[in-house]
């Protein structure tokens, strides 16, 4: 049994949520409940893999005890870069170990949802550095690092905003709108991952083989909206789960094919994961960048920020090729698009109906070109022609 | 609130329209009793709920393997059929239906067998050291049938555990199914539990799903099910037509089989020459233990067994150096073990030409006498 | 025709019809797909006649 998979996940999850709902329905908080049940749940799947369970429980137990003594330290020592750097760096261990002992066969640290908890630990540390948190209290932060609903790959939250809901008694007729998004979410995202993405993963299979060029277009198209499916599903039922037990998950998906630009784009389709990069990846390397005088222009600083962006996030995809052109490929559009987007003659046409047409045509076709490149198959064809050459 | 309200409203709309669904499925399926009933595919094989509907006091229930595919070319050999006014039949089985399967699918349709008569055919390739191949199985597997099974009542626990580990063996190496099946044993043991709501779940949608499947295919079924006279008819004339037959189609051998499978299969084999060594097949099997559950199952049921011992086609066997006698022995004294069952020996026509149609299988003398003797046993009080 | 749907969007008697036959369409497609998806995927096995 794994999250959100299979008849007896979605039981343990009815039976599960009927605490949480009657608790809302009376005007209680359900905050403990939440933990509860989040330990239960964890025990019940990480169970089948013992070795996990025991990494996630290590991992907790390190990077809270990280956490308390970074802030700890920042209240004894005040700011200091280098133990900010070192902080930063072992809370990435666990992850970085993960991903590289995998290349010798071994997988020390590697449980499920370990990319995800460590967005949530570095967002922790770095806000803490920025002054933003002060102190972390132990039952939230808990609850916010192994919050079920989100714990595998759900939407990356903020802490602040998690502990703020987390704390919340809701009034029966807000808890009741909750509960009636909550359960709309969930049945959404049922039909879009158990349905439609299936019918597009089984296209795809069909069409795998061939390598004419109207089936590797077909194929990328096809490759987006089964990604789509797929991914945005599995997030409402996250998010829908969450809603039920009184957190508003931010939503991770909002119609990203009618984007009319990449920006646009990164603002539509895996919401949470670009904006945490966002936030503490993009603007620091700006801050960092422009503080000490390192491009020659400003334009230069953003787009080197949005290439080295993105090549993070191709990275932290996965140490594979396509992974990583997969990052350049968005990153160099971002730049691209930072660039165009300053000359005089878009100011001139970005209001016109014509331009924004083209504009969101383009965009989708670089959108589905870059899944061809996610999916393999663009590296698959190079091999093959290369080879046919 | 109001959208909460809505959204129920919105559900339990939902559940009438799958009531309905499932009655309409119902509806369609008790007005193509006949036609379903000599629709031979694995969806309905695998559909208790369907076979349940489909039944009546004149039916009697075959159970079998890949002979009883041969009952489709009732056209050109009436003799395979079996179809009259007081006397209709349900077949259920195909290649690699064994005595496993057909133990749970005896348990699933039991309640509604009302003539309290089953008939099932043994054929000796069953019996493999092994029983049951471990590859063809999980093909062949009807999850409906378990689960019905399982909810008998008046079948045993130590029958209901020996088919659940049986069932979980011969699934090892599919794993989707074997995985289902092991929370289904977990219910089985524990029936307030996750796992328990997990089957009662899984099992009313394989009794939809399985409905459904054979409704989508009522419009490839023949509604033309031609009737006979078995009363009155005259066996020994027929079996001179199935001579007749027979040599038609034997042309190119003198083992009995018919012209394509000589061709296909069998000429290679003859050419190598006869093998002298003789050695007995068929001795030592788990297929018997399965053979045995059945049996038991049928009697906890209140079920007669019309046991139908089939034999090899003996000529072309003795020239394969392989001698059945032991099992055919094997055979009459399980007979015997069990009171609630008939021996059809149809072993003293091993040596008869055209009894089968090819190496083993049911042909045109070999469905007349099957047919006699079948009428005959259904019809004794 | 924008301000109608908008308008249509937030009427509450649209929501409510849209989230209640809403729930009981999306329930219907998804069992439908659940009756005739193959989720048993055994391995296959085609016997040999002989």
């Amino acid at each position: 049994m794994s999250f959100y998979d299979g008849l007896a996940f979605f039981i343990v999850l009815l039976l599960g949520c009927i605490p949480a709902i009657i608790l809302g329905m009376m005007e209680k908080r359900i905050g403990n409940y939440t933990i509860l049940f989040s330990i239960g749940i964890i025990f019940i799947i990480y169970r089948e893999t013992p070795l996990e369970l025991f990494y996630l429980l290590l991992y907790l137990f390190l990077e809270w005890h990280l956490i308390a003594l970074y802030q700890y330290s920042l209240r004894r020592f005040g700011r200091n870069k280098e133990i900010f750097h070192h902080a930063v760096l072992f809370a990435l261990l666990p992850l970085v170990m993960a991903k590289l002992s995998g290349f010798i066969g071994h997988h020390w640290f590697s449980f499920l949802g370990i990319s995800y908890i460590t967005f949530k630990v570095l967002q922790i540390i770095i806000e803490s550095y920025d002054g933003i948190i002060e102190k972390n209290g132990f039952s939230q932060t808990v609850a916010f690092l192994i919050f079920f609903p989100t714990l595998s790959s759900g939407p990356i939250d903020r802490s602040r905003r998690f502990e703020q809901d987390f704390a919340r008694r809701w009034e029966r007729r807000e808890y009741a709108e909750l509960l009636q998004k909550g359960i709309w979410k969930i049945l959404l995202g049922v039909l879009y991952k158990f349905v439609l993405s299936v019918i597009a993963y089984d296209i795809l299979g069909r069409i795998s083989g061939r390598y004419d060029p109207q089936y590797v277009i077909l194929y990328a198209y096809v490759y987006g909206i089964y990604m789509f499916f797929d991914f945005a599903g599995y997030s409402l039922m996250a998010i829908g789960t969450s809603y039920i037990f009184g957190i508003c998950t931010p939503d991770n998906f909002n119609k990203p094919f009618i984007s009319r630009d990449m920006k646009e784009f990164w603002d539509r389709w895996h919401i949470s994961l670009s904006h945490w990069f966002r936030d503490f990846l993009f603007s620091r390397f700006m801050t960092d960048a422009i503080r000490n005088k390192r491009f020659k222009n400003r334009l230069n600083v953003a787009s080197m920020g949005f290439i080295v962006n993105m090549l993070v996030m191709g990275i932290w995809h996965g140490l594979t090729k396509d992974y990583l052109l997969y990052g350049l490929y968005h990153g160099v559009l971002l730049a691209v698009t930072e660039i165009y987007q300053k000359k005089k003659w878009y100011r001139r046409v970005k209001s016109k109906k014509w331009y924004q047409c083209i504009s969101w045509f383009v965009t989708l076709n670089l959108v589905m070109f870059g899944f061809l490149i996610f999916s393999g198959k663009f590296l698959e064809i190079w091999a093959v022609l290369m080879k046919y050459l | 609130m109001k959208k909460l309200y809505a959204m129920i409203a919105g559900f339990l709309l939902f559940v009438i329209v799958v009531f309905g669904f499932d009655q309409y499925l119902d509806m369609q399926i008790m007005n193509n009793k006949g036609a379903v009933r000599n629709h031979r595919t694995y969806e309905r094989f695998w559909s208790s709920e369907t076979q349940k509907l489909v039944m009546d006091e004149n039916t009697l229930p075959i159970f079998g393997s890949s002979e009883l595919v041969s009952l489709e070319d009732y056209e050109e050999n009436i003799s395979s059929f079996l179809n009259s006014p007081d006397m209709n039949i349900v077949t259920i089985g195909g290649g690699y239906f064994q005595s496993l399967s057909h133990a749970m699918e005896l348990g699933a349709i039991s309640e509604e067998v009302e003539s309290k008569k089953v008939a099932l055919f043994l054929s000796p390739q069953w019996f493999e050291e092994m029983g049951v191949s471990k590859e063809a199985f999980p093909g062949r597997f009807g999850e409906e049938n378990l689960l019905e099974f399982l909810a008998n009542d008046r079948i045993s626990d130590a029958n209901k555990t020996y088919v659940l580990d049986r069932v979980l063996t011969l699934l090892e190496d599919s794993s989707i199914q074997r995985r289902r099946v092991e929370r289904y044993k977990k219910a089985y043991e524990n029936k307030i539990s996750v796992d328990g709501i997990y089957m009662e779940v899984m099992h009313n949608y394989w009794k939809l799903r399985g409905k459904y499947s054979v409704c989508r295919q009522i419009d490839e079924m023949s509604q033309n099910v031609p009737e006979v006279d078995l009363k009155h008819m005259d066996f020994k004339e027929m079996l001179l037509v199935a001579e007749k037959q027979g040599k038609n189609n034997c042309t190119n051998n003198d083992f009995g089989i018919y012209d394509e499978y000589w061709d296909t299969y069998v000429e290679e084999r003859y050419k190598a020459g006869e093998v002298k060594e003789k050695a007995e097949f068929y001795t030592d099997s788990i297929e018997y233990e399965d053979l045995r559950c059945f049996l038991q199952v049928a009697k906890e049921l209140g079920i007669d067994v019309i046991l139908v011992s089939i034999p090899v086609n003996e000529a072309w066997y003795i020239f394969q150096g392989m001698l059945c006698d032991k099992y055919y022995e094997n055979i009459k004294m399980i007979s015997k073990e069990y009171d609630n069952v008939v021996l059809v020996d149809m072993t003293k026509y091993a040596d008869e030409k055209y009894f089968h149609k090819d190496v083993m299988h049911l042909g045109w003398k070999g469905w007349v006498r099957v047919n006699e003797a079948l009428y005959k046993e259904f019809k004794k009080e | 025709m924008k301000h109608y749907i908008k308008n249509l969007r937030k009427n509450e008697k649209v929501q409510i019809i849209v989230y209640a036959l809403g729930t009981c369409i999306i329930c219907i497609f998804i069992l439908m797909y659940l009756l005739g998806a193959d989720i048993s995927q055994a391995p296959t096995y085609i016997y040999s006649q002989f």
